[in-house]
């Protein structure tokens, strides 16, 4: 029986009802649709003659979100069928009541027939790689609404639009996020052990996905201050800073020069994470002191961004004060042990110039090291030299 | 020349007012190699039914594209265009032939409707890619 409001009416299958809309051109050439009884079908036009012909392909409705989420190419779909049929229709060009079906198998269809092998019907995605502005602004009204900070991460690989993304990469992702935000709070620290306190005040708590390619989003795990900021946002900042940066490597040693001398490894690290993949990433930041900050990478800009890392930090030597105790000096050896007041206990070689004296250990003092920052070139791996170029007990 | 006539066969209120006459450059699919009235003919002119369920109206226009890319793909992704539509033709939507109006879907950010005047010819305003 022919149903009122139904787009076709085909013999063995019933009436036909549009859910999406995929391709219009002078009329509606491919779309989802669902039966009376709820049947649903990826439809697509492969004939416009005076009798048109139709391939109408079963789906479940997971298989139709996978193509219309642009998780599987149409080709892929059409040769996968479900249900290990097609149903090919004929129904007259000017009268859509009559159309008239026979199951086909997929190899009956010759490639003229199908769509080209690499497109997707991505319907429900973003085709461009940017986030508009009204949703940044959106982004920003929930960061004020809820007093916390908002990271958005966009994650685009450069071969597919595909919304769909590895489980190891995605849990990488996360983890590298958070690192490279404690290790850039973490700016006295020289070992890796992270203090309690900074893993709590730099908490990101990942709250779902968002629309984009593939998004993720990430909130600060604690409120902002009265002042609507926090030790978090700082972090953040410089991290987005570290991104914009891009390849200027005048740039990044500015942003890097006050802080931990591991943060240069472990932003390459972070970075090393997308281009093994061949990602783009695209960041928003929205912060309840009604900041929006945006940054995108392509993957170029990700490569080049390694090599200048890679070149700064193959070694890198910087000089720096810490208060604590003295609690170990080994003349013979000519080595030192030293606990920082952040508890961080740094040991290394003695420098010829200092003046070792006798006296009680552990003692307290101010000491000025040169710490020396490696990149191994076997493993990539860091290591970090201490030197004891001066000890002062007058304080 | 139009004055704002419109063919016999379309229905009242078509085209919809919100459609207006703009000079945008467009492209469009086209049979052959060289660019015939054939090819500016709405698939009503044809004897094909051509409702869209978003937009009213659409099947007594033509499709076309502000972009290349976008129209390629069309064709790429749809059989039946592949096998009619040979080649793909840019022209000017002049404001003397008809009125256009943006309507687009999710894979279709750049579709636009054009709806002729009656005895307009675009034909002569279009050039093979």
């Amino acid at each position: 029986m022919e149903g009122p409001n139904s787009h076709m009416t085909i013999d063995l299958i019933g009436n036909i009802y549009v859910i999406d809309e995929i391709i219009y051109y002078d009329k509606l050439l491919s779309f989802s649709c669902k039966n009376d009884i709820g049947n649903l079908f990826l439809a697509i036009c492969i004939e416009l003659d005076d009798m048109e012909q139709w391939l109408f392909l079963p789906v479940s409705e997971a298989r139709l979100i996978q193509i219309l989420r642009g998780s599987i190419t149409a080709y892929k779909a059409f040769e996968q069928s479900e249900m290990g049929f097609i149903w090919k229709i004929t129904i007259h060009a000017n009268y859509n009541k009559e159309g008239k079906a026979e199951k086909i198998s997929f190899d009956k269809l010759a490639d003229v027939d199908l769509p080209d092998k690499d497109i997707l019907f991505d319907v429900y995605g973003e085709d461009t790689f940017s986030i508009k502005r009204s949703k940044q602004e959106k982004i920003l009204e929930q960061s004020i609404k809820e007093r916390r900070e908002i990271i958005d991460i966009s994650l685009e690989l450069e071969q597919s639009h595909t919304h769909e993304i590895g489980a190891a990469f995605l849990g990488n992702v996360l983890k590298g996020t958070q690192d490279i935000v404690n290790v850039i709070s973490h700016r006295q620290g020289m070992n890796a052990s992270i203090p309690k306190k900074i893993k709590d005040d730099n908490k990101l708590i990942y709250t779902g996905n968002y629309a984009a390619s593939f998004g993720i989003r990430l909130k600060s795990n604690k409120l902002a201050d009265i002042f609507n900021e926090s030790e978090l946002q700082r972090n953040l900042s410089v991290l987005m800073s570290l991104l914009k940066a891009k390849s200027n490597a005048e740039e990044i040693s500015e942003i890097t020069k006050e802080l931990n001398p591991k943060v240069l490894s472990h932003y390459k690290n972070f970075l090393n994470l997308f281009q093994k993949e061949d990602v783009a990433i695209n960041t928003n930041l929205a912060f309840p002191s009604n900041k929006l900050n945006n940054v995108k990478l392509t993957s170029e800009d990700i490569a080049q961004s390694i090599k200048v890392l890679e070149s700064e930090i193959n070694e890198t030597s910087k000089e720096y004060s810490f208060y604590g105790k003295i609690v170990a000096i080994d003349i013979t050896r000519n080595n030192f042990k030293f606990i920082t007041d952040d508890d961080d206990t740094i040991s290394g070689e003695i420098d010829k110039a200092v003046n070792i004296e006798e006296f009680l250990l552990p003692k307290r003092a101010k000491v000025k090291l040169r710490v020396t920052t490696k990149i191994s070139d076997f493993n990539d791996e860091e290591q970090i030299e201490y030197e004891l170029l001066e000890i002062d007990y007058n304080l | 020349m139009c004055e704002r006539q419109y063919p016999d066969f379309f229905p009242v209120g078509c085209p919809p007012s919100d459609a207006k006459p703009m000079e945008i450059r467009v492209y469009r699919l086209v049979q052959g190699n060289t660019i015939t009235k054939e090819d500016f003919k709405s698939f009503i002119e044809e004897g094909r039914n051509g409702s869209n369920p978003k937009f009213s109206f659409t099947e007594y226009g033509l499709s076309v594209n502000l972009k290349h890319e976008e129209l390629r793909n069309y064709r790429r992704a749809v059989p039946a265009l592949r096998k009619k539509f040979k080649n793909i033709a840019y022209g000017i939507t002049y404001k003397d032939k008809g009125v256009v109006k943006s309507t687009p879907s999710a894979k279709q950010e750049n579709h636009y409707t054009w709806w002729l005047c009656k005895d307009a010819e675009p034909e002569s305003d279009f050039f093979i890619l």
